[in-house]
Parts: C-alpha cells; structure tokens; sequence
C-alpha cells in the first residue's frame, strides 16, 4: 500500500513537471525583465558585441563591356586565349576568346557588348590558345606537359561547331601572325625548330632553329620577325638574346642573369640582375644605344605598338623588385600590382595611362598584353585570375 | 786531320789526369769538352731566347686575351728588353690616335662589334731616333654558355629549371661572331671542376652532358680553339646548385594549376580541393619513378588514391577545420634528390 502511494506520487510529480516544461515550451516568452530561465546571455540584434553574419559580397564585379571607361573587365572566367579580329575590311573589330578549360571560343561586339558563343565544341583542359586576326582559325592547347595535345580549329560561321584536328608532335610555343599564320616551334635534335603553319593552306614552311632546347620566344608579329629568343629566365643562371629576323640569327649585346626580353624592329627592352638588383634597359637598334629605362619592368609585361615601333606598353609596379626576380613572379609567389605605362625606348620617356587600382579597385597583375588592330584596344589578362581586360589604347583610332 | 786529332787525344789525357788528382773543376771539363769537341759549342750556340717561352722583347698583351664583343679591355705594353725607356708612347685604336693615352703603358678600351677585326697599335719613338710599332688585332667573339639543368619544373613555370645534386646539366657552347660558327670547324675543351671531361678537347664538341657534383656552386669553364690549335675564345662560369623545393597548388579539374600556391591564408571555396606537389628542381629521373612518395594527412600516412603520386584529392568532413597536409618524395639512393614539406589547409 505504501509503495502504491509512493509511484503515485511519483508519477503526479513527474505528470506536474511535464506540463510545466510543455507550457513554457509553447507558451513561454522569456520576460526580459523576469527571470533567468531560458535567457542564455546570446544577446540580441541590438548588442553591438554579437556578430552577425554578414552577406558574402560578390568579389567578382558585374562585367560591363559597353562602360564608358577605358580599362574593362571582358571576362569573369580564366581565359586560354584571346584576340581581336576583323572579319572583313569593312567590319567592327571584335573581342574573341577561348574559354580555359573547355576551349569554347566568344566573340564580343565591342559597340554592343553582346557576348556570342561561335564555338561550343568542348577541348578539355585548354590551357593555351590562340586567334588568327581574320577570326578564322584558333590554335588550342589542352593539357600539359607530355600529354599536351594542340589541336588546330576551324571557326565555322554558320554553326557553333568548331572543325578541329590535331598537330602532331609537341610544340613548346605558339602564336598567331598578322599574315593570319601560325608560328610555333617544336624540339629538333638538340634544339627547336621555328615553324609557321598556313591553314588556309595547310603548309608549314621552316622559319629557323634555335640551337637548345629550354628557349623563350617572344613572337614578332609577322612571320618575318624579329623574333626575340633568349634562355628560360632565372636569377641563378646567365641568359643571352638572340633575334631572328628573316630567318636570320643575331646575338644581341645582352647578356645577364635573370634576363628576360621583348622587342620590335626598333629595339627591345630586357632586365637582368646586375650586382644585386633587378634592373631594366632598353636597347634603340636604330641609334645603337642602349639606357637603363626610367622604371623597373618586367619585360614580359610589355607589348610594343605597331604604329610605333619604339614605343611600348608596360605593366609596371612601382614596388622594390627583390634579386631573386623574376624567378618569385613566376612561381606565382610575388605579386605584382601594376598600372600601365607607356614607354618610349627612343625618348627614354615613360607615362602613366591607367592605374587599375584607381580605375578600378583592383590589382591586376598584367600578363600577356596584345594590341589589337591598329593599336587601338590593349587586351592583357590578369595572372592571378586569368580573365581578360581592355584597355582603350588608342580611342581615336578606334572611331576611324 | 792527324795533329789535329793528336792534340785532341792530348787534352783529354791531360783533362783526365787533372780530374783523376781532384783538380779539375767543373766549368774546366767543360771549356776542355768544347775544346775538344767543336760541334757541342755549335749546339750551344743554337739555343734561342725564344725555345725558353721568351715572347719578342716588348710586345702588347691583352686582358682578356679573347674578348666579348662590348667587353672592356686592358691593353699593356710589355718590355722585357727596357727598351721602352725614354720612348714615346702613341696609341692607335682602329688607326686613330687615343686621346689621353700619350705615353701610358696601359691602356682601356671597348672592344667592337662581334665580327669585326680592329688593330690596337703602339707606336713607339725611341730616343735614339727611329719608331717601332708594335700591333694587336682583336676580333671579339661571343662565346654563350647555356647551361640546362634536367631537373623537374611545371610545364607552366617559365623559369628555367636549377641544378640539384646529382641530376645531369647539359651544358651547350654557341660561338658568335656576328653568326653562329658552325661547331664542325671548332674544337672544344670543358673543364669541370677544372677537371677535363669527355676526356679531353673534342671537335665539334659544343654539346656535353654531366652530373651535378657536390658543393655549392659547379665551375664550368670552356677553351674553343681552331682545329690548329689557336683560341677562339674562353670562358669560366659559376652555376650555383640549389636543393629541391616542394610548393603545393590547387588542381581545377577544367583549368589545371593555379598560377599561385596554396599558403595557410589562401582561401578555399567548396568543399573538396584536389592538391598538386610541386618538387620543383628535383632530378626529373627521380621525378619520375619516386623510391619515396608519401603523403599523411594529419601526421597520417595516407593512400592518395590516384595514379599521379603528386596528387591528392581532400574532402572536408562539414564546418570549418584545418588539416595539415605533409608530402615527401625522395630518392633512396641519392638522399639529397628529395623534399618534404607541410601545409596547413583551412576549409
């Protein structure tokens, strides 16, 4: 009987309890001014000690190709490559580029800003590309290393599918010619073999050879050249440059560690490390005479103009350059927050024509820089991201 | 003939009857041996100034002695005879007088352009009337030394590869003098280590392959020289020999490597990332066929299911955690050919 008694009060206290804790689990509002049950001290929005989370903002910004600005972002995704191109004498130039990673290729109007897709035939891991500037041919590359493969297209102008076959063999660079060509080289022996590929025709024609294999080029915009051609670029070994025009091999009086170079028929600028300190000389063919430039450049950085041939445009970092450069840069370990310049190799003179970081907000690291048809627009990538900018170079030009 | 031959046998008698009683000295034997024997005197009388390395009694010399194309270069007279004494010196640099240069032994000057043969004179108006010319041509000759180390880079790196212990550097000479000398026509010496290699001066020779000793720095040096035997030009380079270095990059699945590599502040979207070691100056043997290839994940050892012992593919369990990456690759028979390296990667 007492323990009867016993679990009946058990239960009603238990039964009491429970009703206790429904009540203040659906009626309950904490009294802010009551008491402590149920107030945790997590603060509310008024306290200005609670984080509250905010938003992600986008951090990548709206592309807008028509902005009155003359520095624009044409992409937001990693581009392989790029051009502008002209489909007849008469037509609009137009913005084109090969899509990283599925070599898609776009065209953009540049008066409208509408983005077409004129090609959607998929090349996985294209990595590296280029546009004849009749809007004709794309070379691509996919993949890397031994598995690279380049593959030839053929942009159709009636479908989206892209005619393509591969090159044989490897190919350590390439670039697309005014002539509409390809120039590539490929290893020969003990060295490489400059070649230019016609796909209008589907000849390929020896250009030269460079005697060893782990050469830069950077590429003329003819055929004819000059080409510049020097060692793959590092602090700890001597570099040399050499030219190539028509075929034929000059050394030229540059020679250093860390050296890199780009050039025109005019001259070309380099930079080397020279008693402990990265610095940068121009080299005027025409008077023979070569000057420490104004401002510390990256020679990768520079495009000259075809209009002017002794005139250049540079990404530039006003920022101390450590003796290592460039090896650091092209480990992606230093970064490089760059305004465009305008150098004259003839005048020594240097002039700033845009800071992204003003214009814009943001630091590019300039990489690739490439005129398009009359010196006009000034297309370059952003090394950190891969996507594509302009830059109105030349607006006057443009109207024409 | 016979008295002659009689005093000769004299003399000898007499000579050995003085060497035989100690009193005969050695300068005497000699003037007795000559005496005796007119044709040594003959002999003697043949040696020249110039069998014991002697050059011409005043002579120009170079510094360097095979100059770059641009290189400065110091021109000494050398006067062996003092025959300079009292004499005024002019100097004519590609038949111009040099300015300022006006009795000074030494001179300095620019050499010209690859290709060209230009004549450093010096005339000199001796005091007891007369001149005397002295010449040097200098035909400056590029002489490049591309050194290409066979060790591991990216294919996207644009930097040239280093040499790390052991791996082989291939080492290629280009003469210049206003274009390329065909190889063909040269013979070529290398030394590493001032030590000669391929066993010794070999035409056409402008191409060697070597393994990277040990120290800190290699010293390559090459003689090229005419199949006669005259310079062309020479020259000494230090290659500095660096440790193989492990950087890791994030792998897109479309767009390959990312340009810049993963640091504990780079942040990461998404909750898988796939990993990519990069060994960069690592033997490209050892590179590619690892003894050694090991990744842990949190100091454990862990498969890194794929076929590429350079790649790993991390999935975050949920939240925010970061897990401590290690990866090593190594060579067991050349311990030095390897790296190993930690990350902390932040979800």
């Amino acid at each position: 009987m007492k323990r009867t008694l016993l679990i009946i009060g058990g239960v009603g206290i238990i039964c009491i309890l429970a009703g206790v804790w429904a009540y203040f689990l659906f009626f309950g509002t904490p009294n802010p001014d009551g008491g402590v049950f149920a107030n945790f001290n997590l603060g509310n929005t008024d306290d200005p000690s609670v984080i509250i989370p905010v938003e992600p903002v986008p951090t990548e910004p709206v592309v807008d190709v028509t902005s009155p600005e003359r520095l624009r972002q044409l992409t937001t995704q990693p581009v392989a490559g790029f051009a502008e191109v002209q489909l007849s004498t008469t037509s609009a130039p137009l913005a084109r580029y090969i899509e990283a990673g599925t070599g898609h290729i776009y065209s953009i109007d540049l008066e409208t800003g509408v983005e077409q897709r004129i090609s959607a035939t998929t090349i996985p891991l294209t990595n590296a590309g280029a546009m004849t500037p009749n809007g004709q041919y794309a070379l691509l590359q996919s993949g890397s290393g031994i598995g690279s493969e380049h593959v030839i297209g053929i942009i159709s102008t009636t479908s989206d599918e892209l005619r393509n076959f591969a090159i044989p063999g490897t190919i350590t660079s390439f670039a697309a010619t005014n002539d509409n060509t390809f120039v590539y080289t490929a290893p020969a022996g003990n060295g490489l073999v400059a070649r230019a590929y016609d796909p209008s025709t589907n000849t390929v024609a020896e250009l030269f050879r460079i005697p060893f294999r782990d050469a830069t080029i950077a590429w003329g915009h003819t055929e004819a050249g000059p080409h510049y051609v020097y060692p793959h670029t590092t602090s700890r070994l001597e570099g040399y440059v050499y030219s190539y025009t028509n075929g034929v091999a000059t050394r030229e009086p540059a020679s250093g560690y860390g050296l890199s170079a780009v050039g025109s028929g005019a001259g070309y600028i380099y930079s080397e490390v020279q008693d402990g300190e990265y610095n940068t000389y121009a080299t005027n063919k025409r008077t023979n005479e070569t000057n420490a430039a104004p401002l510390t450049i990256i020679p990768e950085k520079c495009v000259f103009t075809q209009s002017d041939t002794t005139v250049a445009v540079c990404g530039i970092s006003l920022a101390e350059y450590p003796y290592q450069m460039p090896d650091p840069w092209y480990k992606g370990e230093a970064r490089m927050n760059d305004s465009l310049w305008e150098y004259s190799i003839g005048s020594q003179s240097t002039s700033l024509l845009v800071s992204p970081e003003n214009a814009t907000g943001r630091q590019l690291d300039i990489v690739q820089p490439q005129f398009g048809i009359n010196d006009a627009n000034l297309y370059f990538q952003n090394k950190v991201d891969q996507t594509l900018w302009i830059y109105e170079y030349n607006p006057i030009t443009n109207l024409n | 003939m016979y008295k002659l031959w009689k005093a000769r046998i004299t003399w000898l008698f007499v000579a050995m009857i003085l060497l035989l009683y100690g009193y005969m000295r050695l300068r005497v034997l000699l003037i007795a041996l000559v005496i005796l024997f007119p044709s040594a005197a003959a002999v003697t009388a043949q040696f020249d100034a110039s069998q014991f390395g002697q050059t011409p009694q005043i002579s120009i010399t170079l510094n360097p002695n095979n100059p770059s194309p641009g290189e400065l270069v110091t021109a000494s007279l050398d006067d062996y005879s003092g025959g300079v004494y009292g004499s005024e010196i002019t100097w004519f640099y590609d038949g111009q007088v040099i300015s300022g240069a006006t009795n000074q032994r030494q001179i300095q000057f620019v050499a010209g352009d690859a290709g060209t043969d230009t004549a450093v004179e010096a005339t000199l108006s001796l005091p007891t009337g007369g001149t005397q010319t002295l010449q040097e041509i200098i035909s400056p000759v590029y002489m490049d030394i591309i050194i290409e180390p066979q060790t591991r880079v990216p294919d996207w790196y644009a930097g040239r590869a280093l040499p790390s212990l052991g791996s082989q550097i291939n080492a290629t000479v280009l003469l210049n003098d206003g274009s390329f000398i065909d190889p063909q026509s040269v013979v070529y010496t290398w030394r590493v280590n001032n030590k000669v290699i391929e066993g010794g001066p070999i035409r056409a020779g402008n191409r060697v392959a070597f393994p990277t000793p040990r120290g800190g720095a290699v010293t390559v040096s090459v003689t090229a020289t005419t199949p006669a035997g005259e310079t062309i030009a020479s020259r000494v380079i230090n290659v500095g020999i660096v440790l193989p270095e492990l950087s890791f990059y994030e792998k897109h699945t479309l767009y390959g490597m990312k340009s810049s590599p993963i640091t504990a502040n780079t942040p990461l979207i998404g909750s898988i990332l796939t990993l990519q070691a990069e060994p960069f100056f690592l033997d490209t043997r050892v590179y590619n066929n690892p003894d050694l290839a090991e990744w842990e994940i949190n100091r454990v050892r862990t498969d890194n299911g794929s076929s590429n012992p350079y790649e790993i593919t991390l999935r975050s369990s949920g939240g925010n955690n970061s897990t401590n990456v290690n990866f090593h690759v190594r060579s067991l028979q050349q311990i030095s050919q390897g790296s190993e390296e930690s990350i902390t990667i932040n979800f």
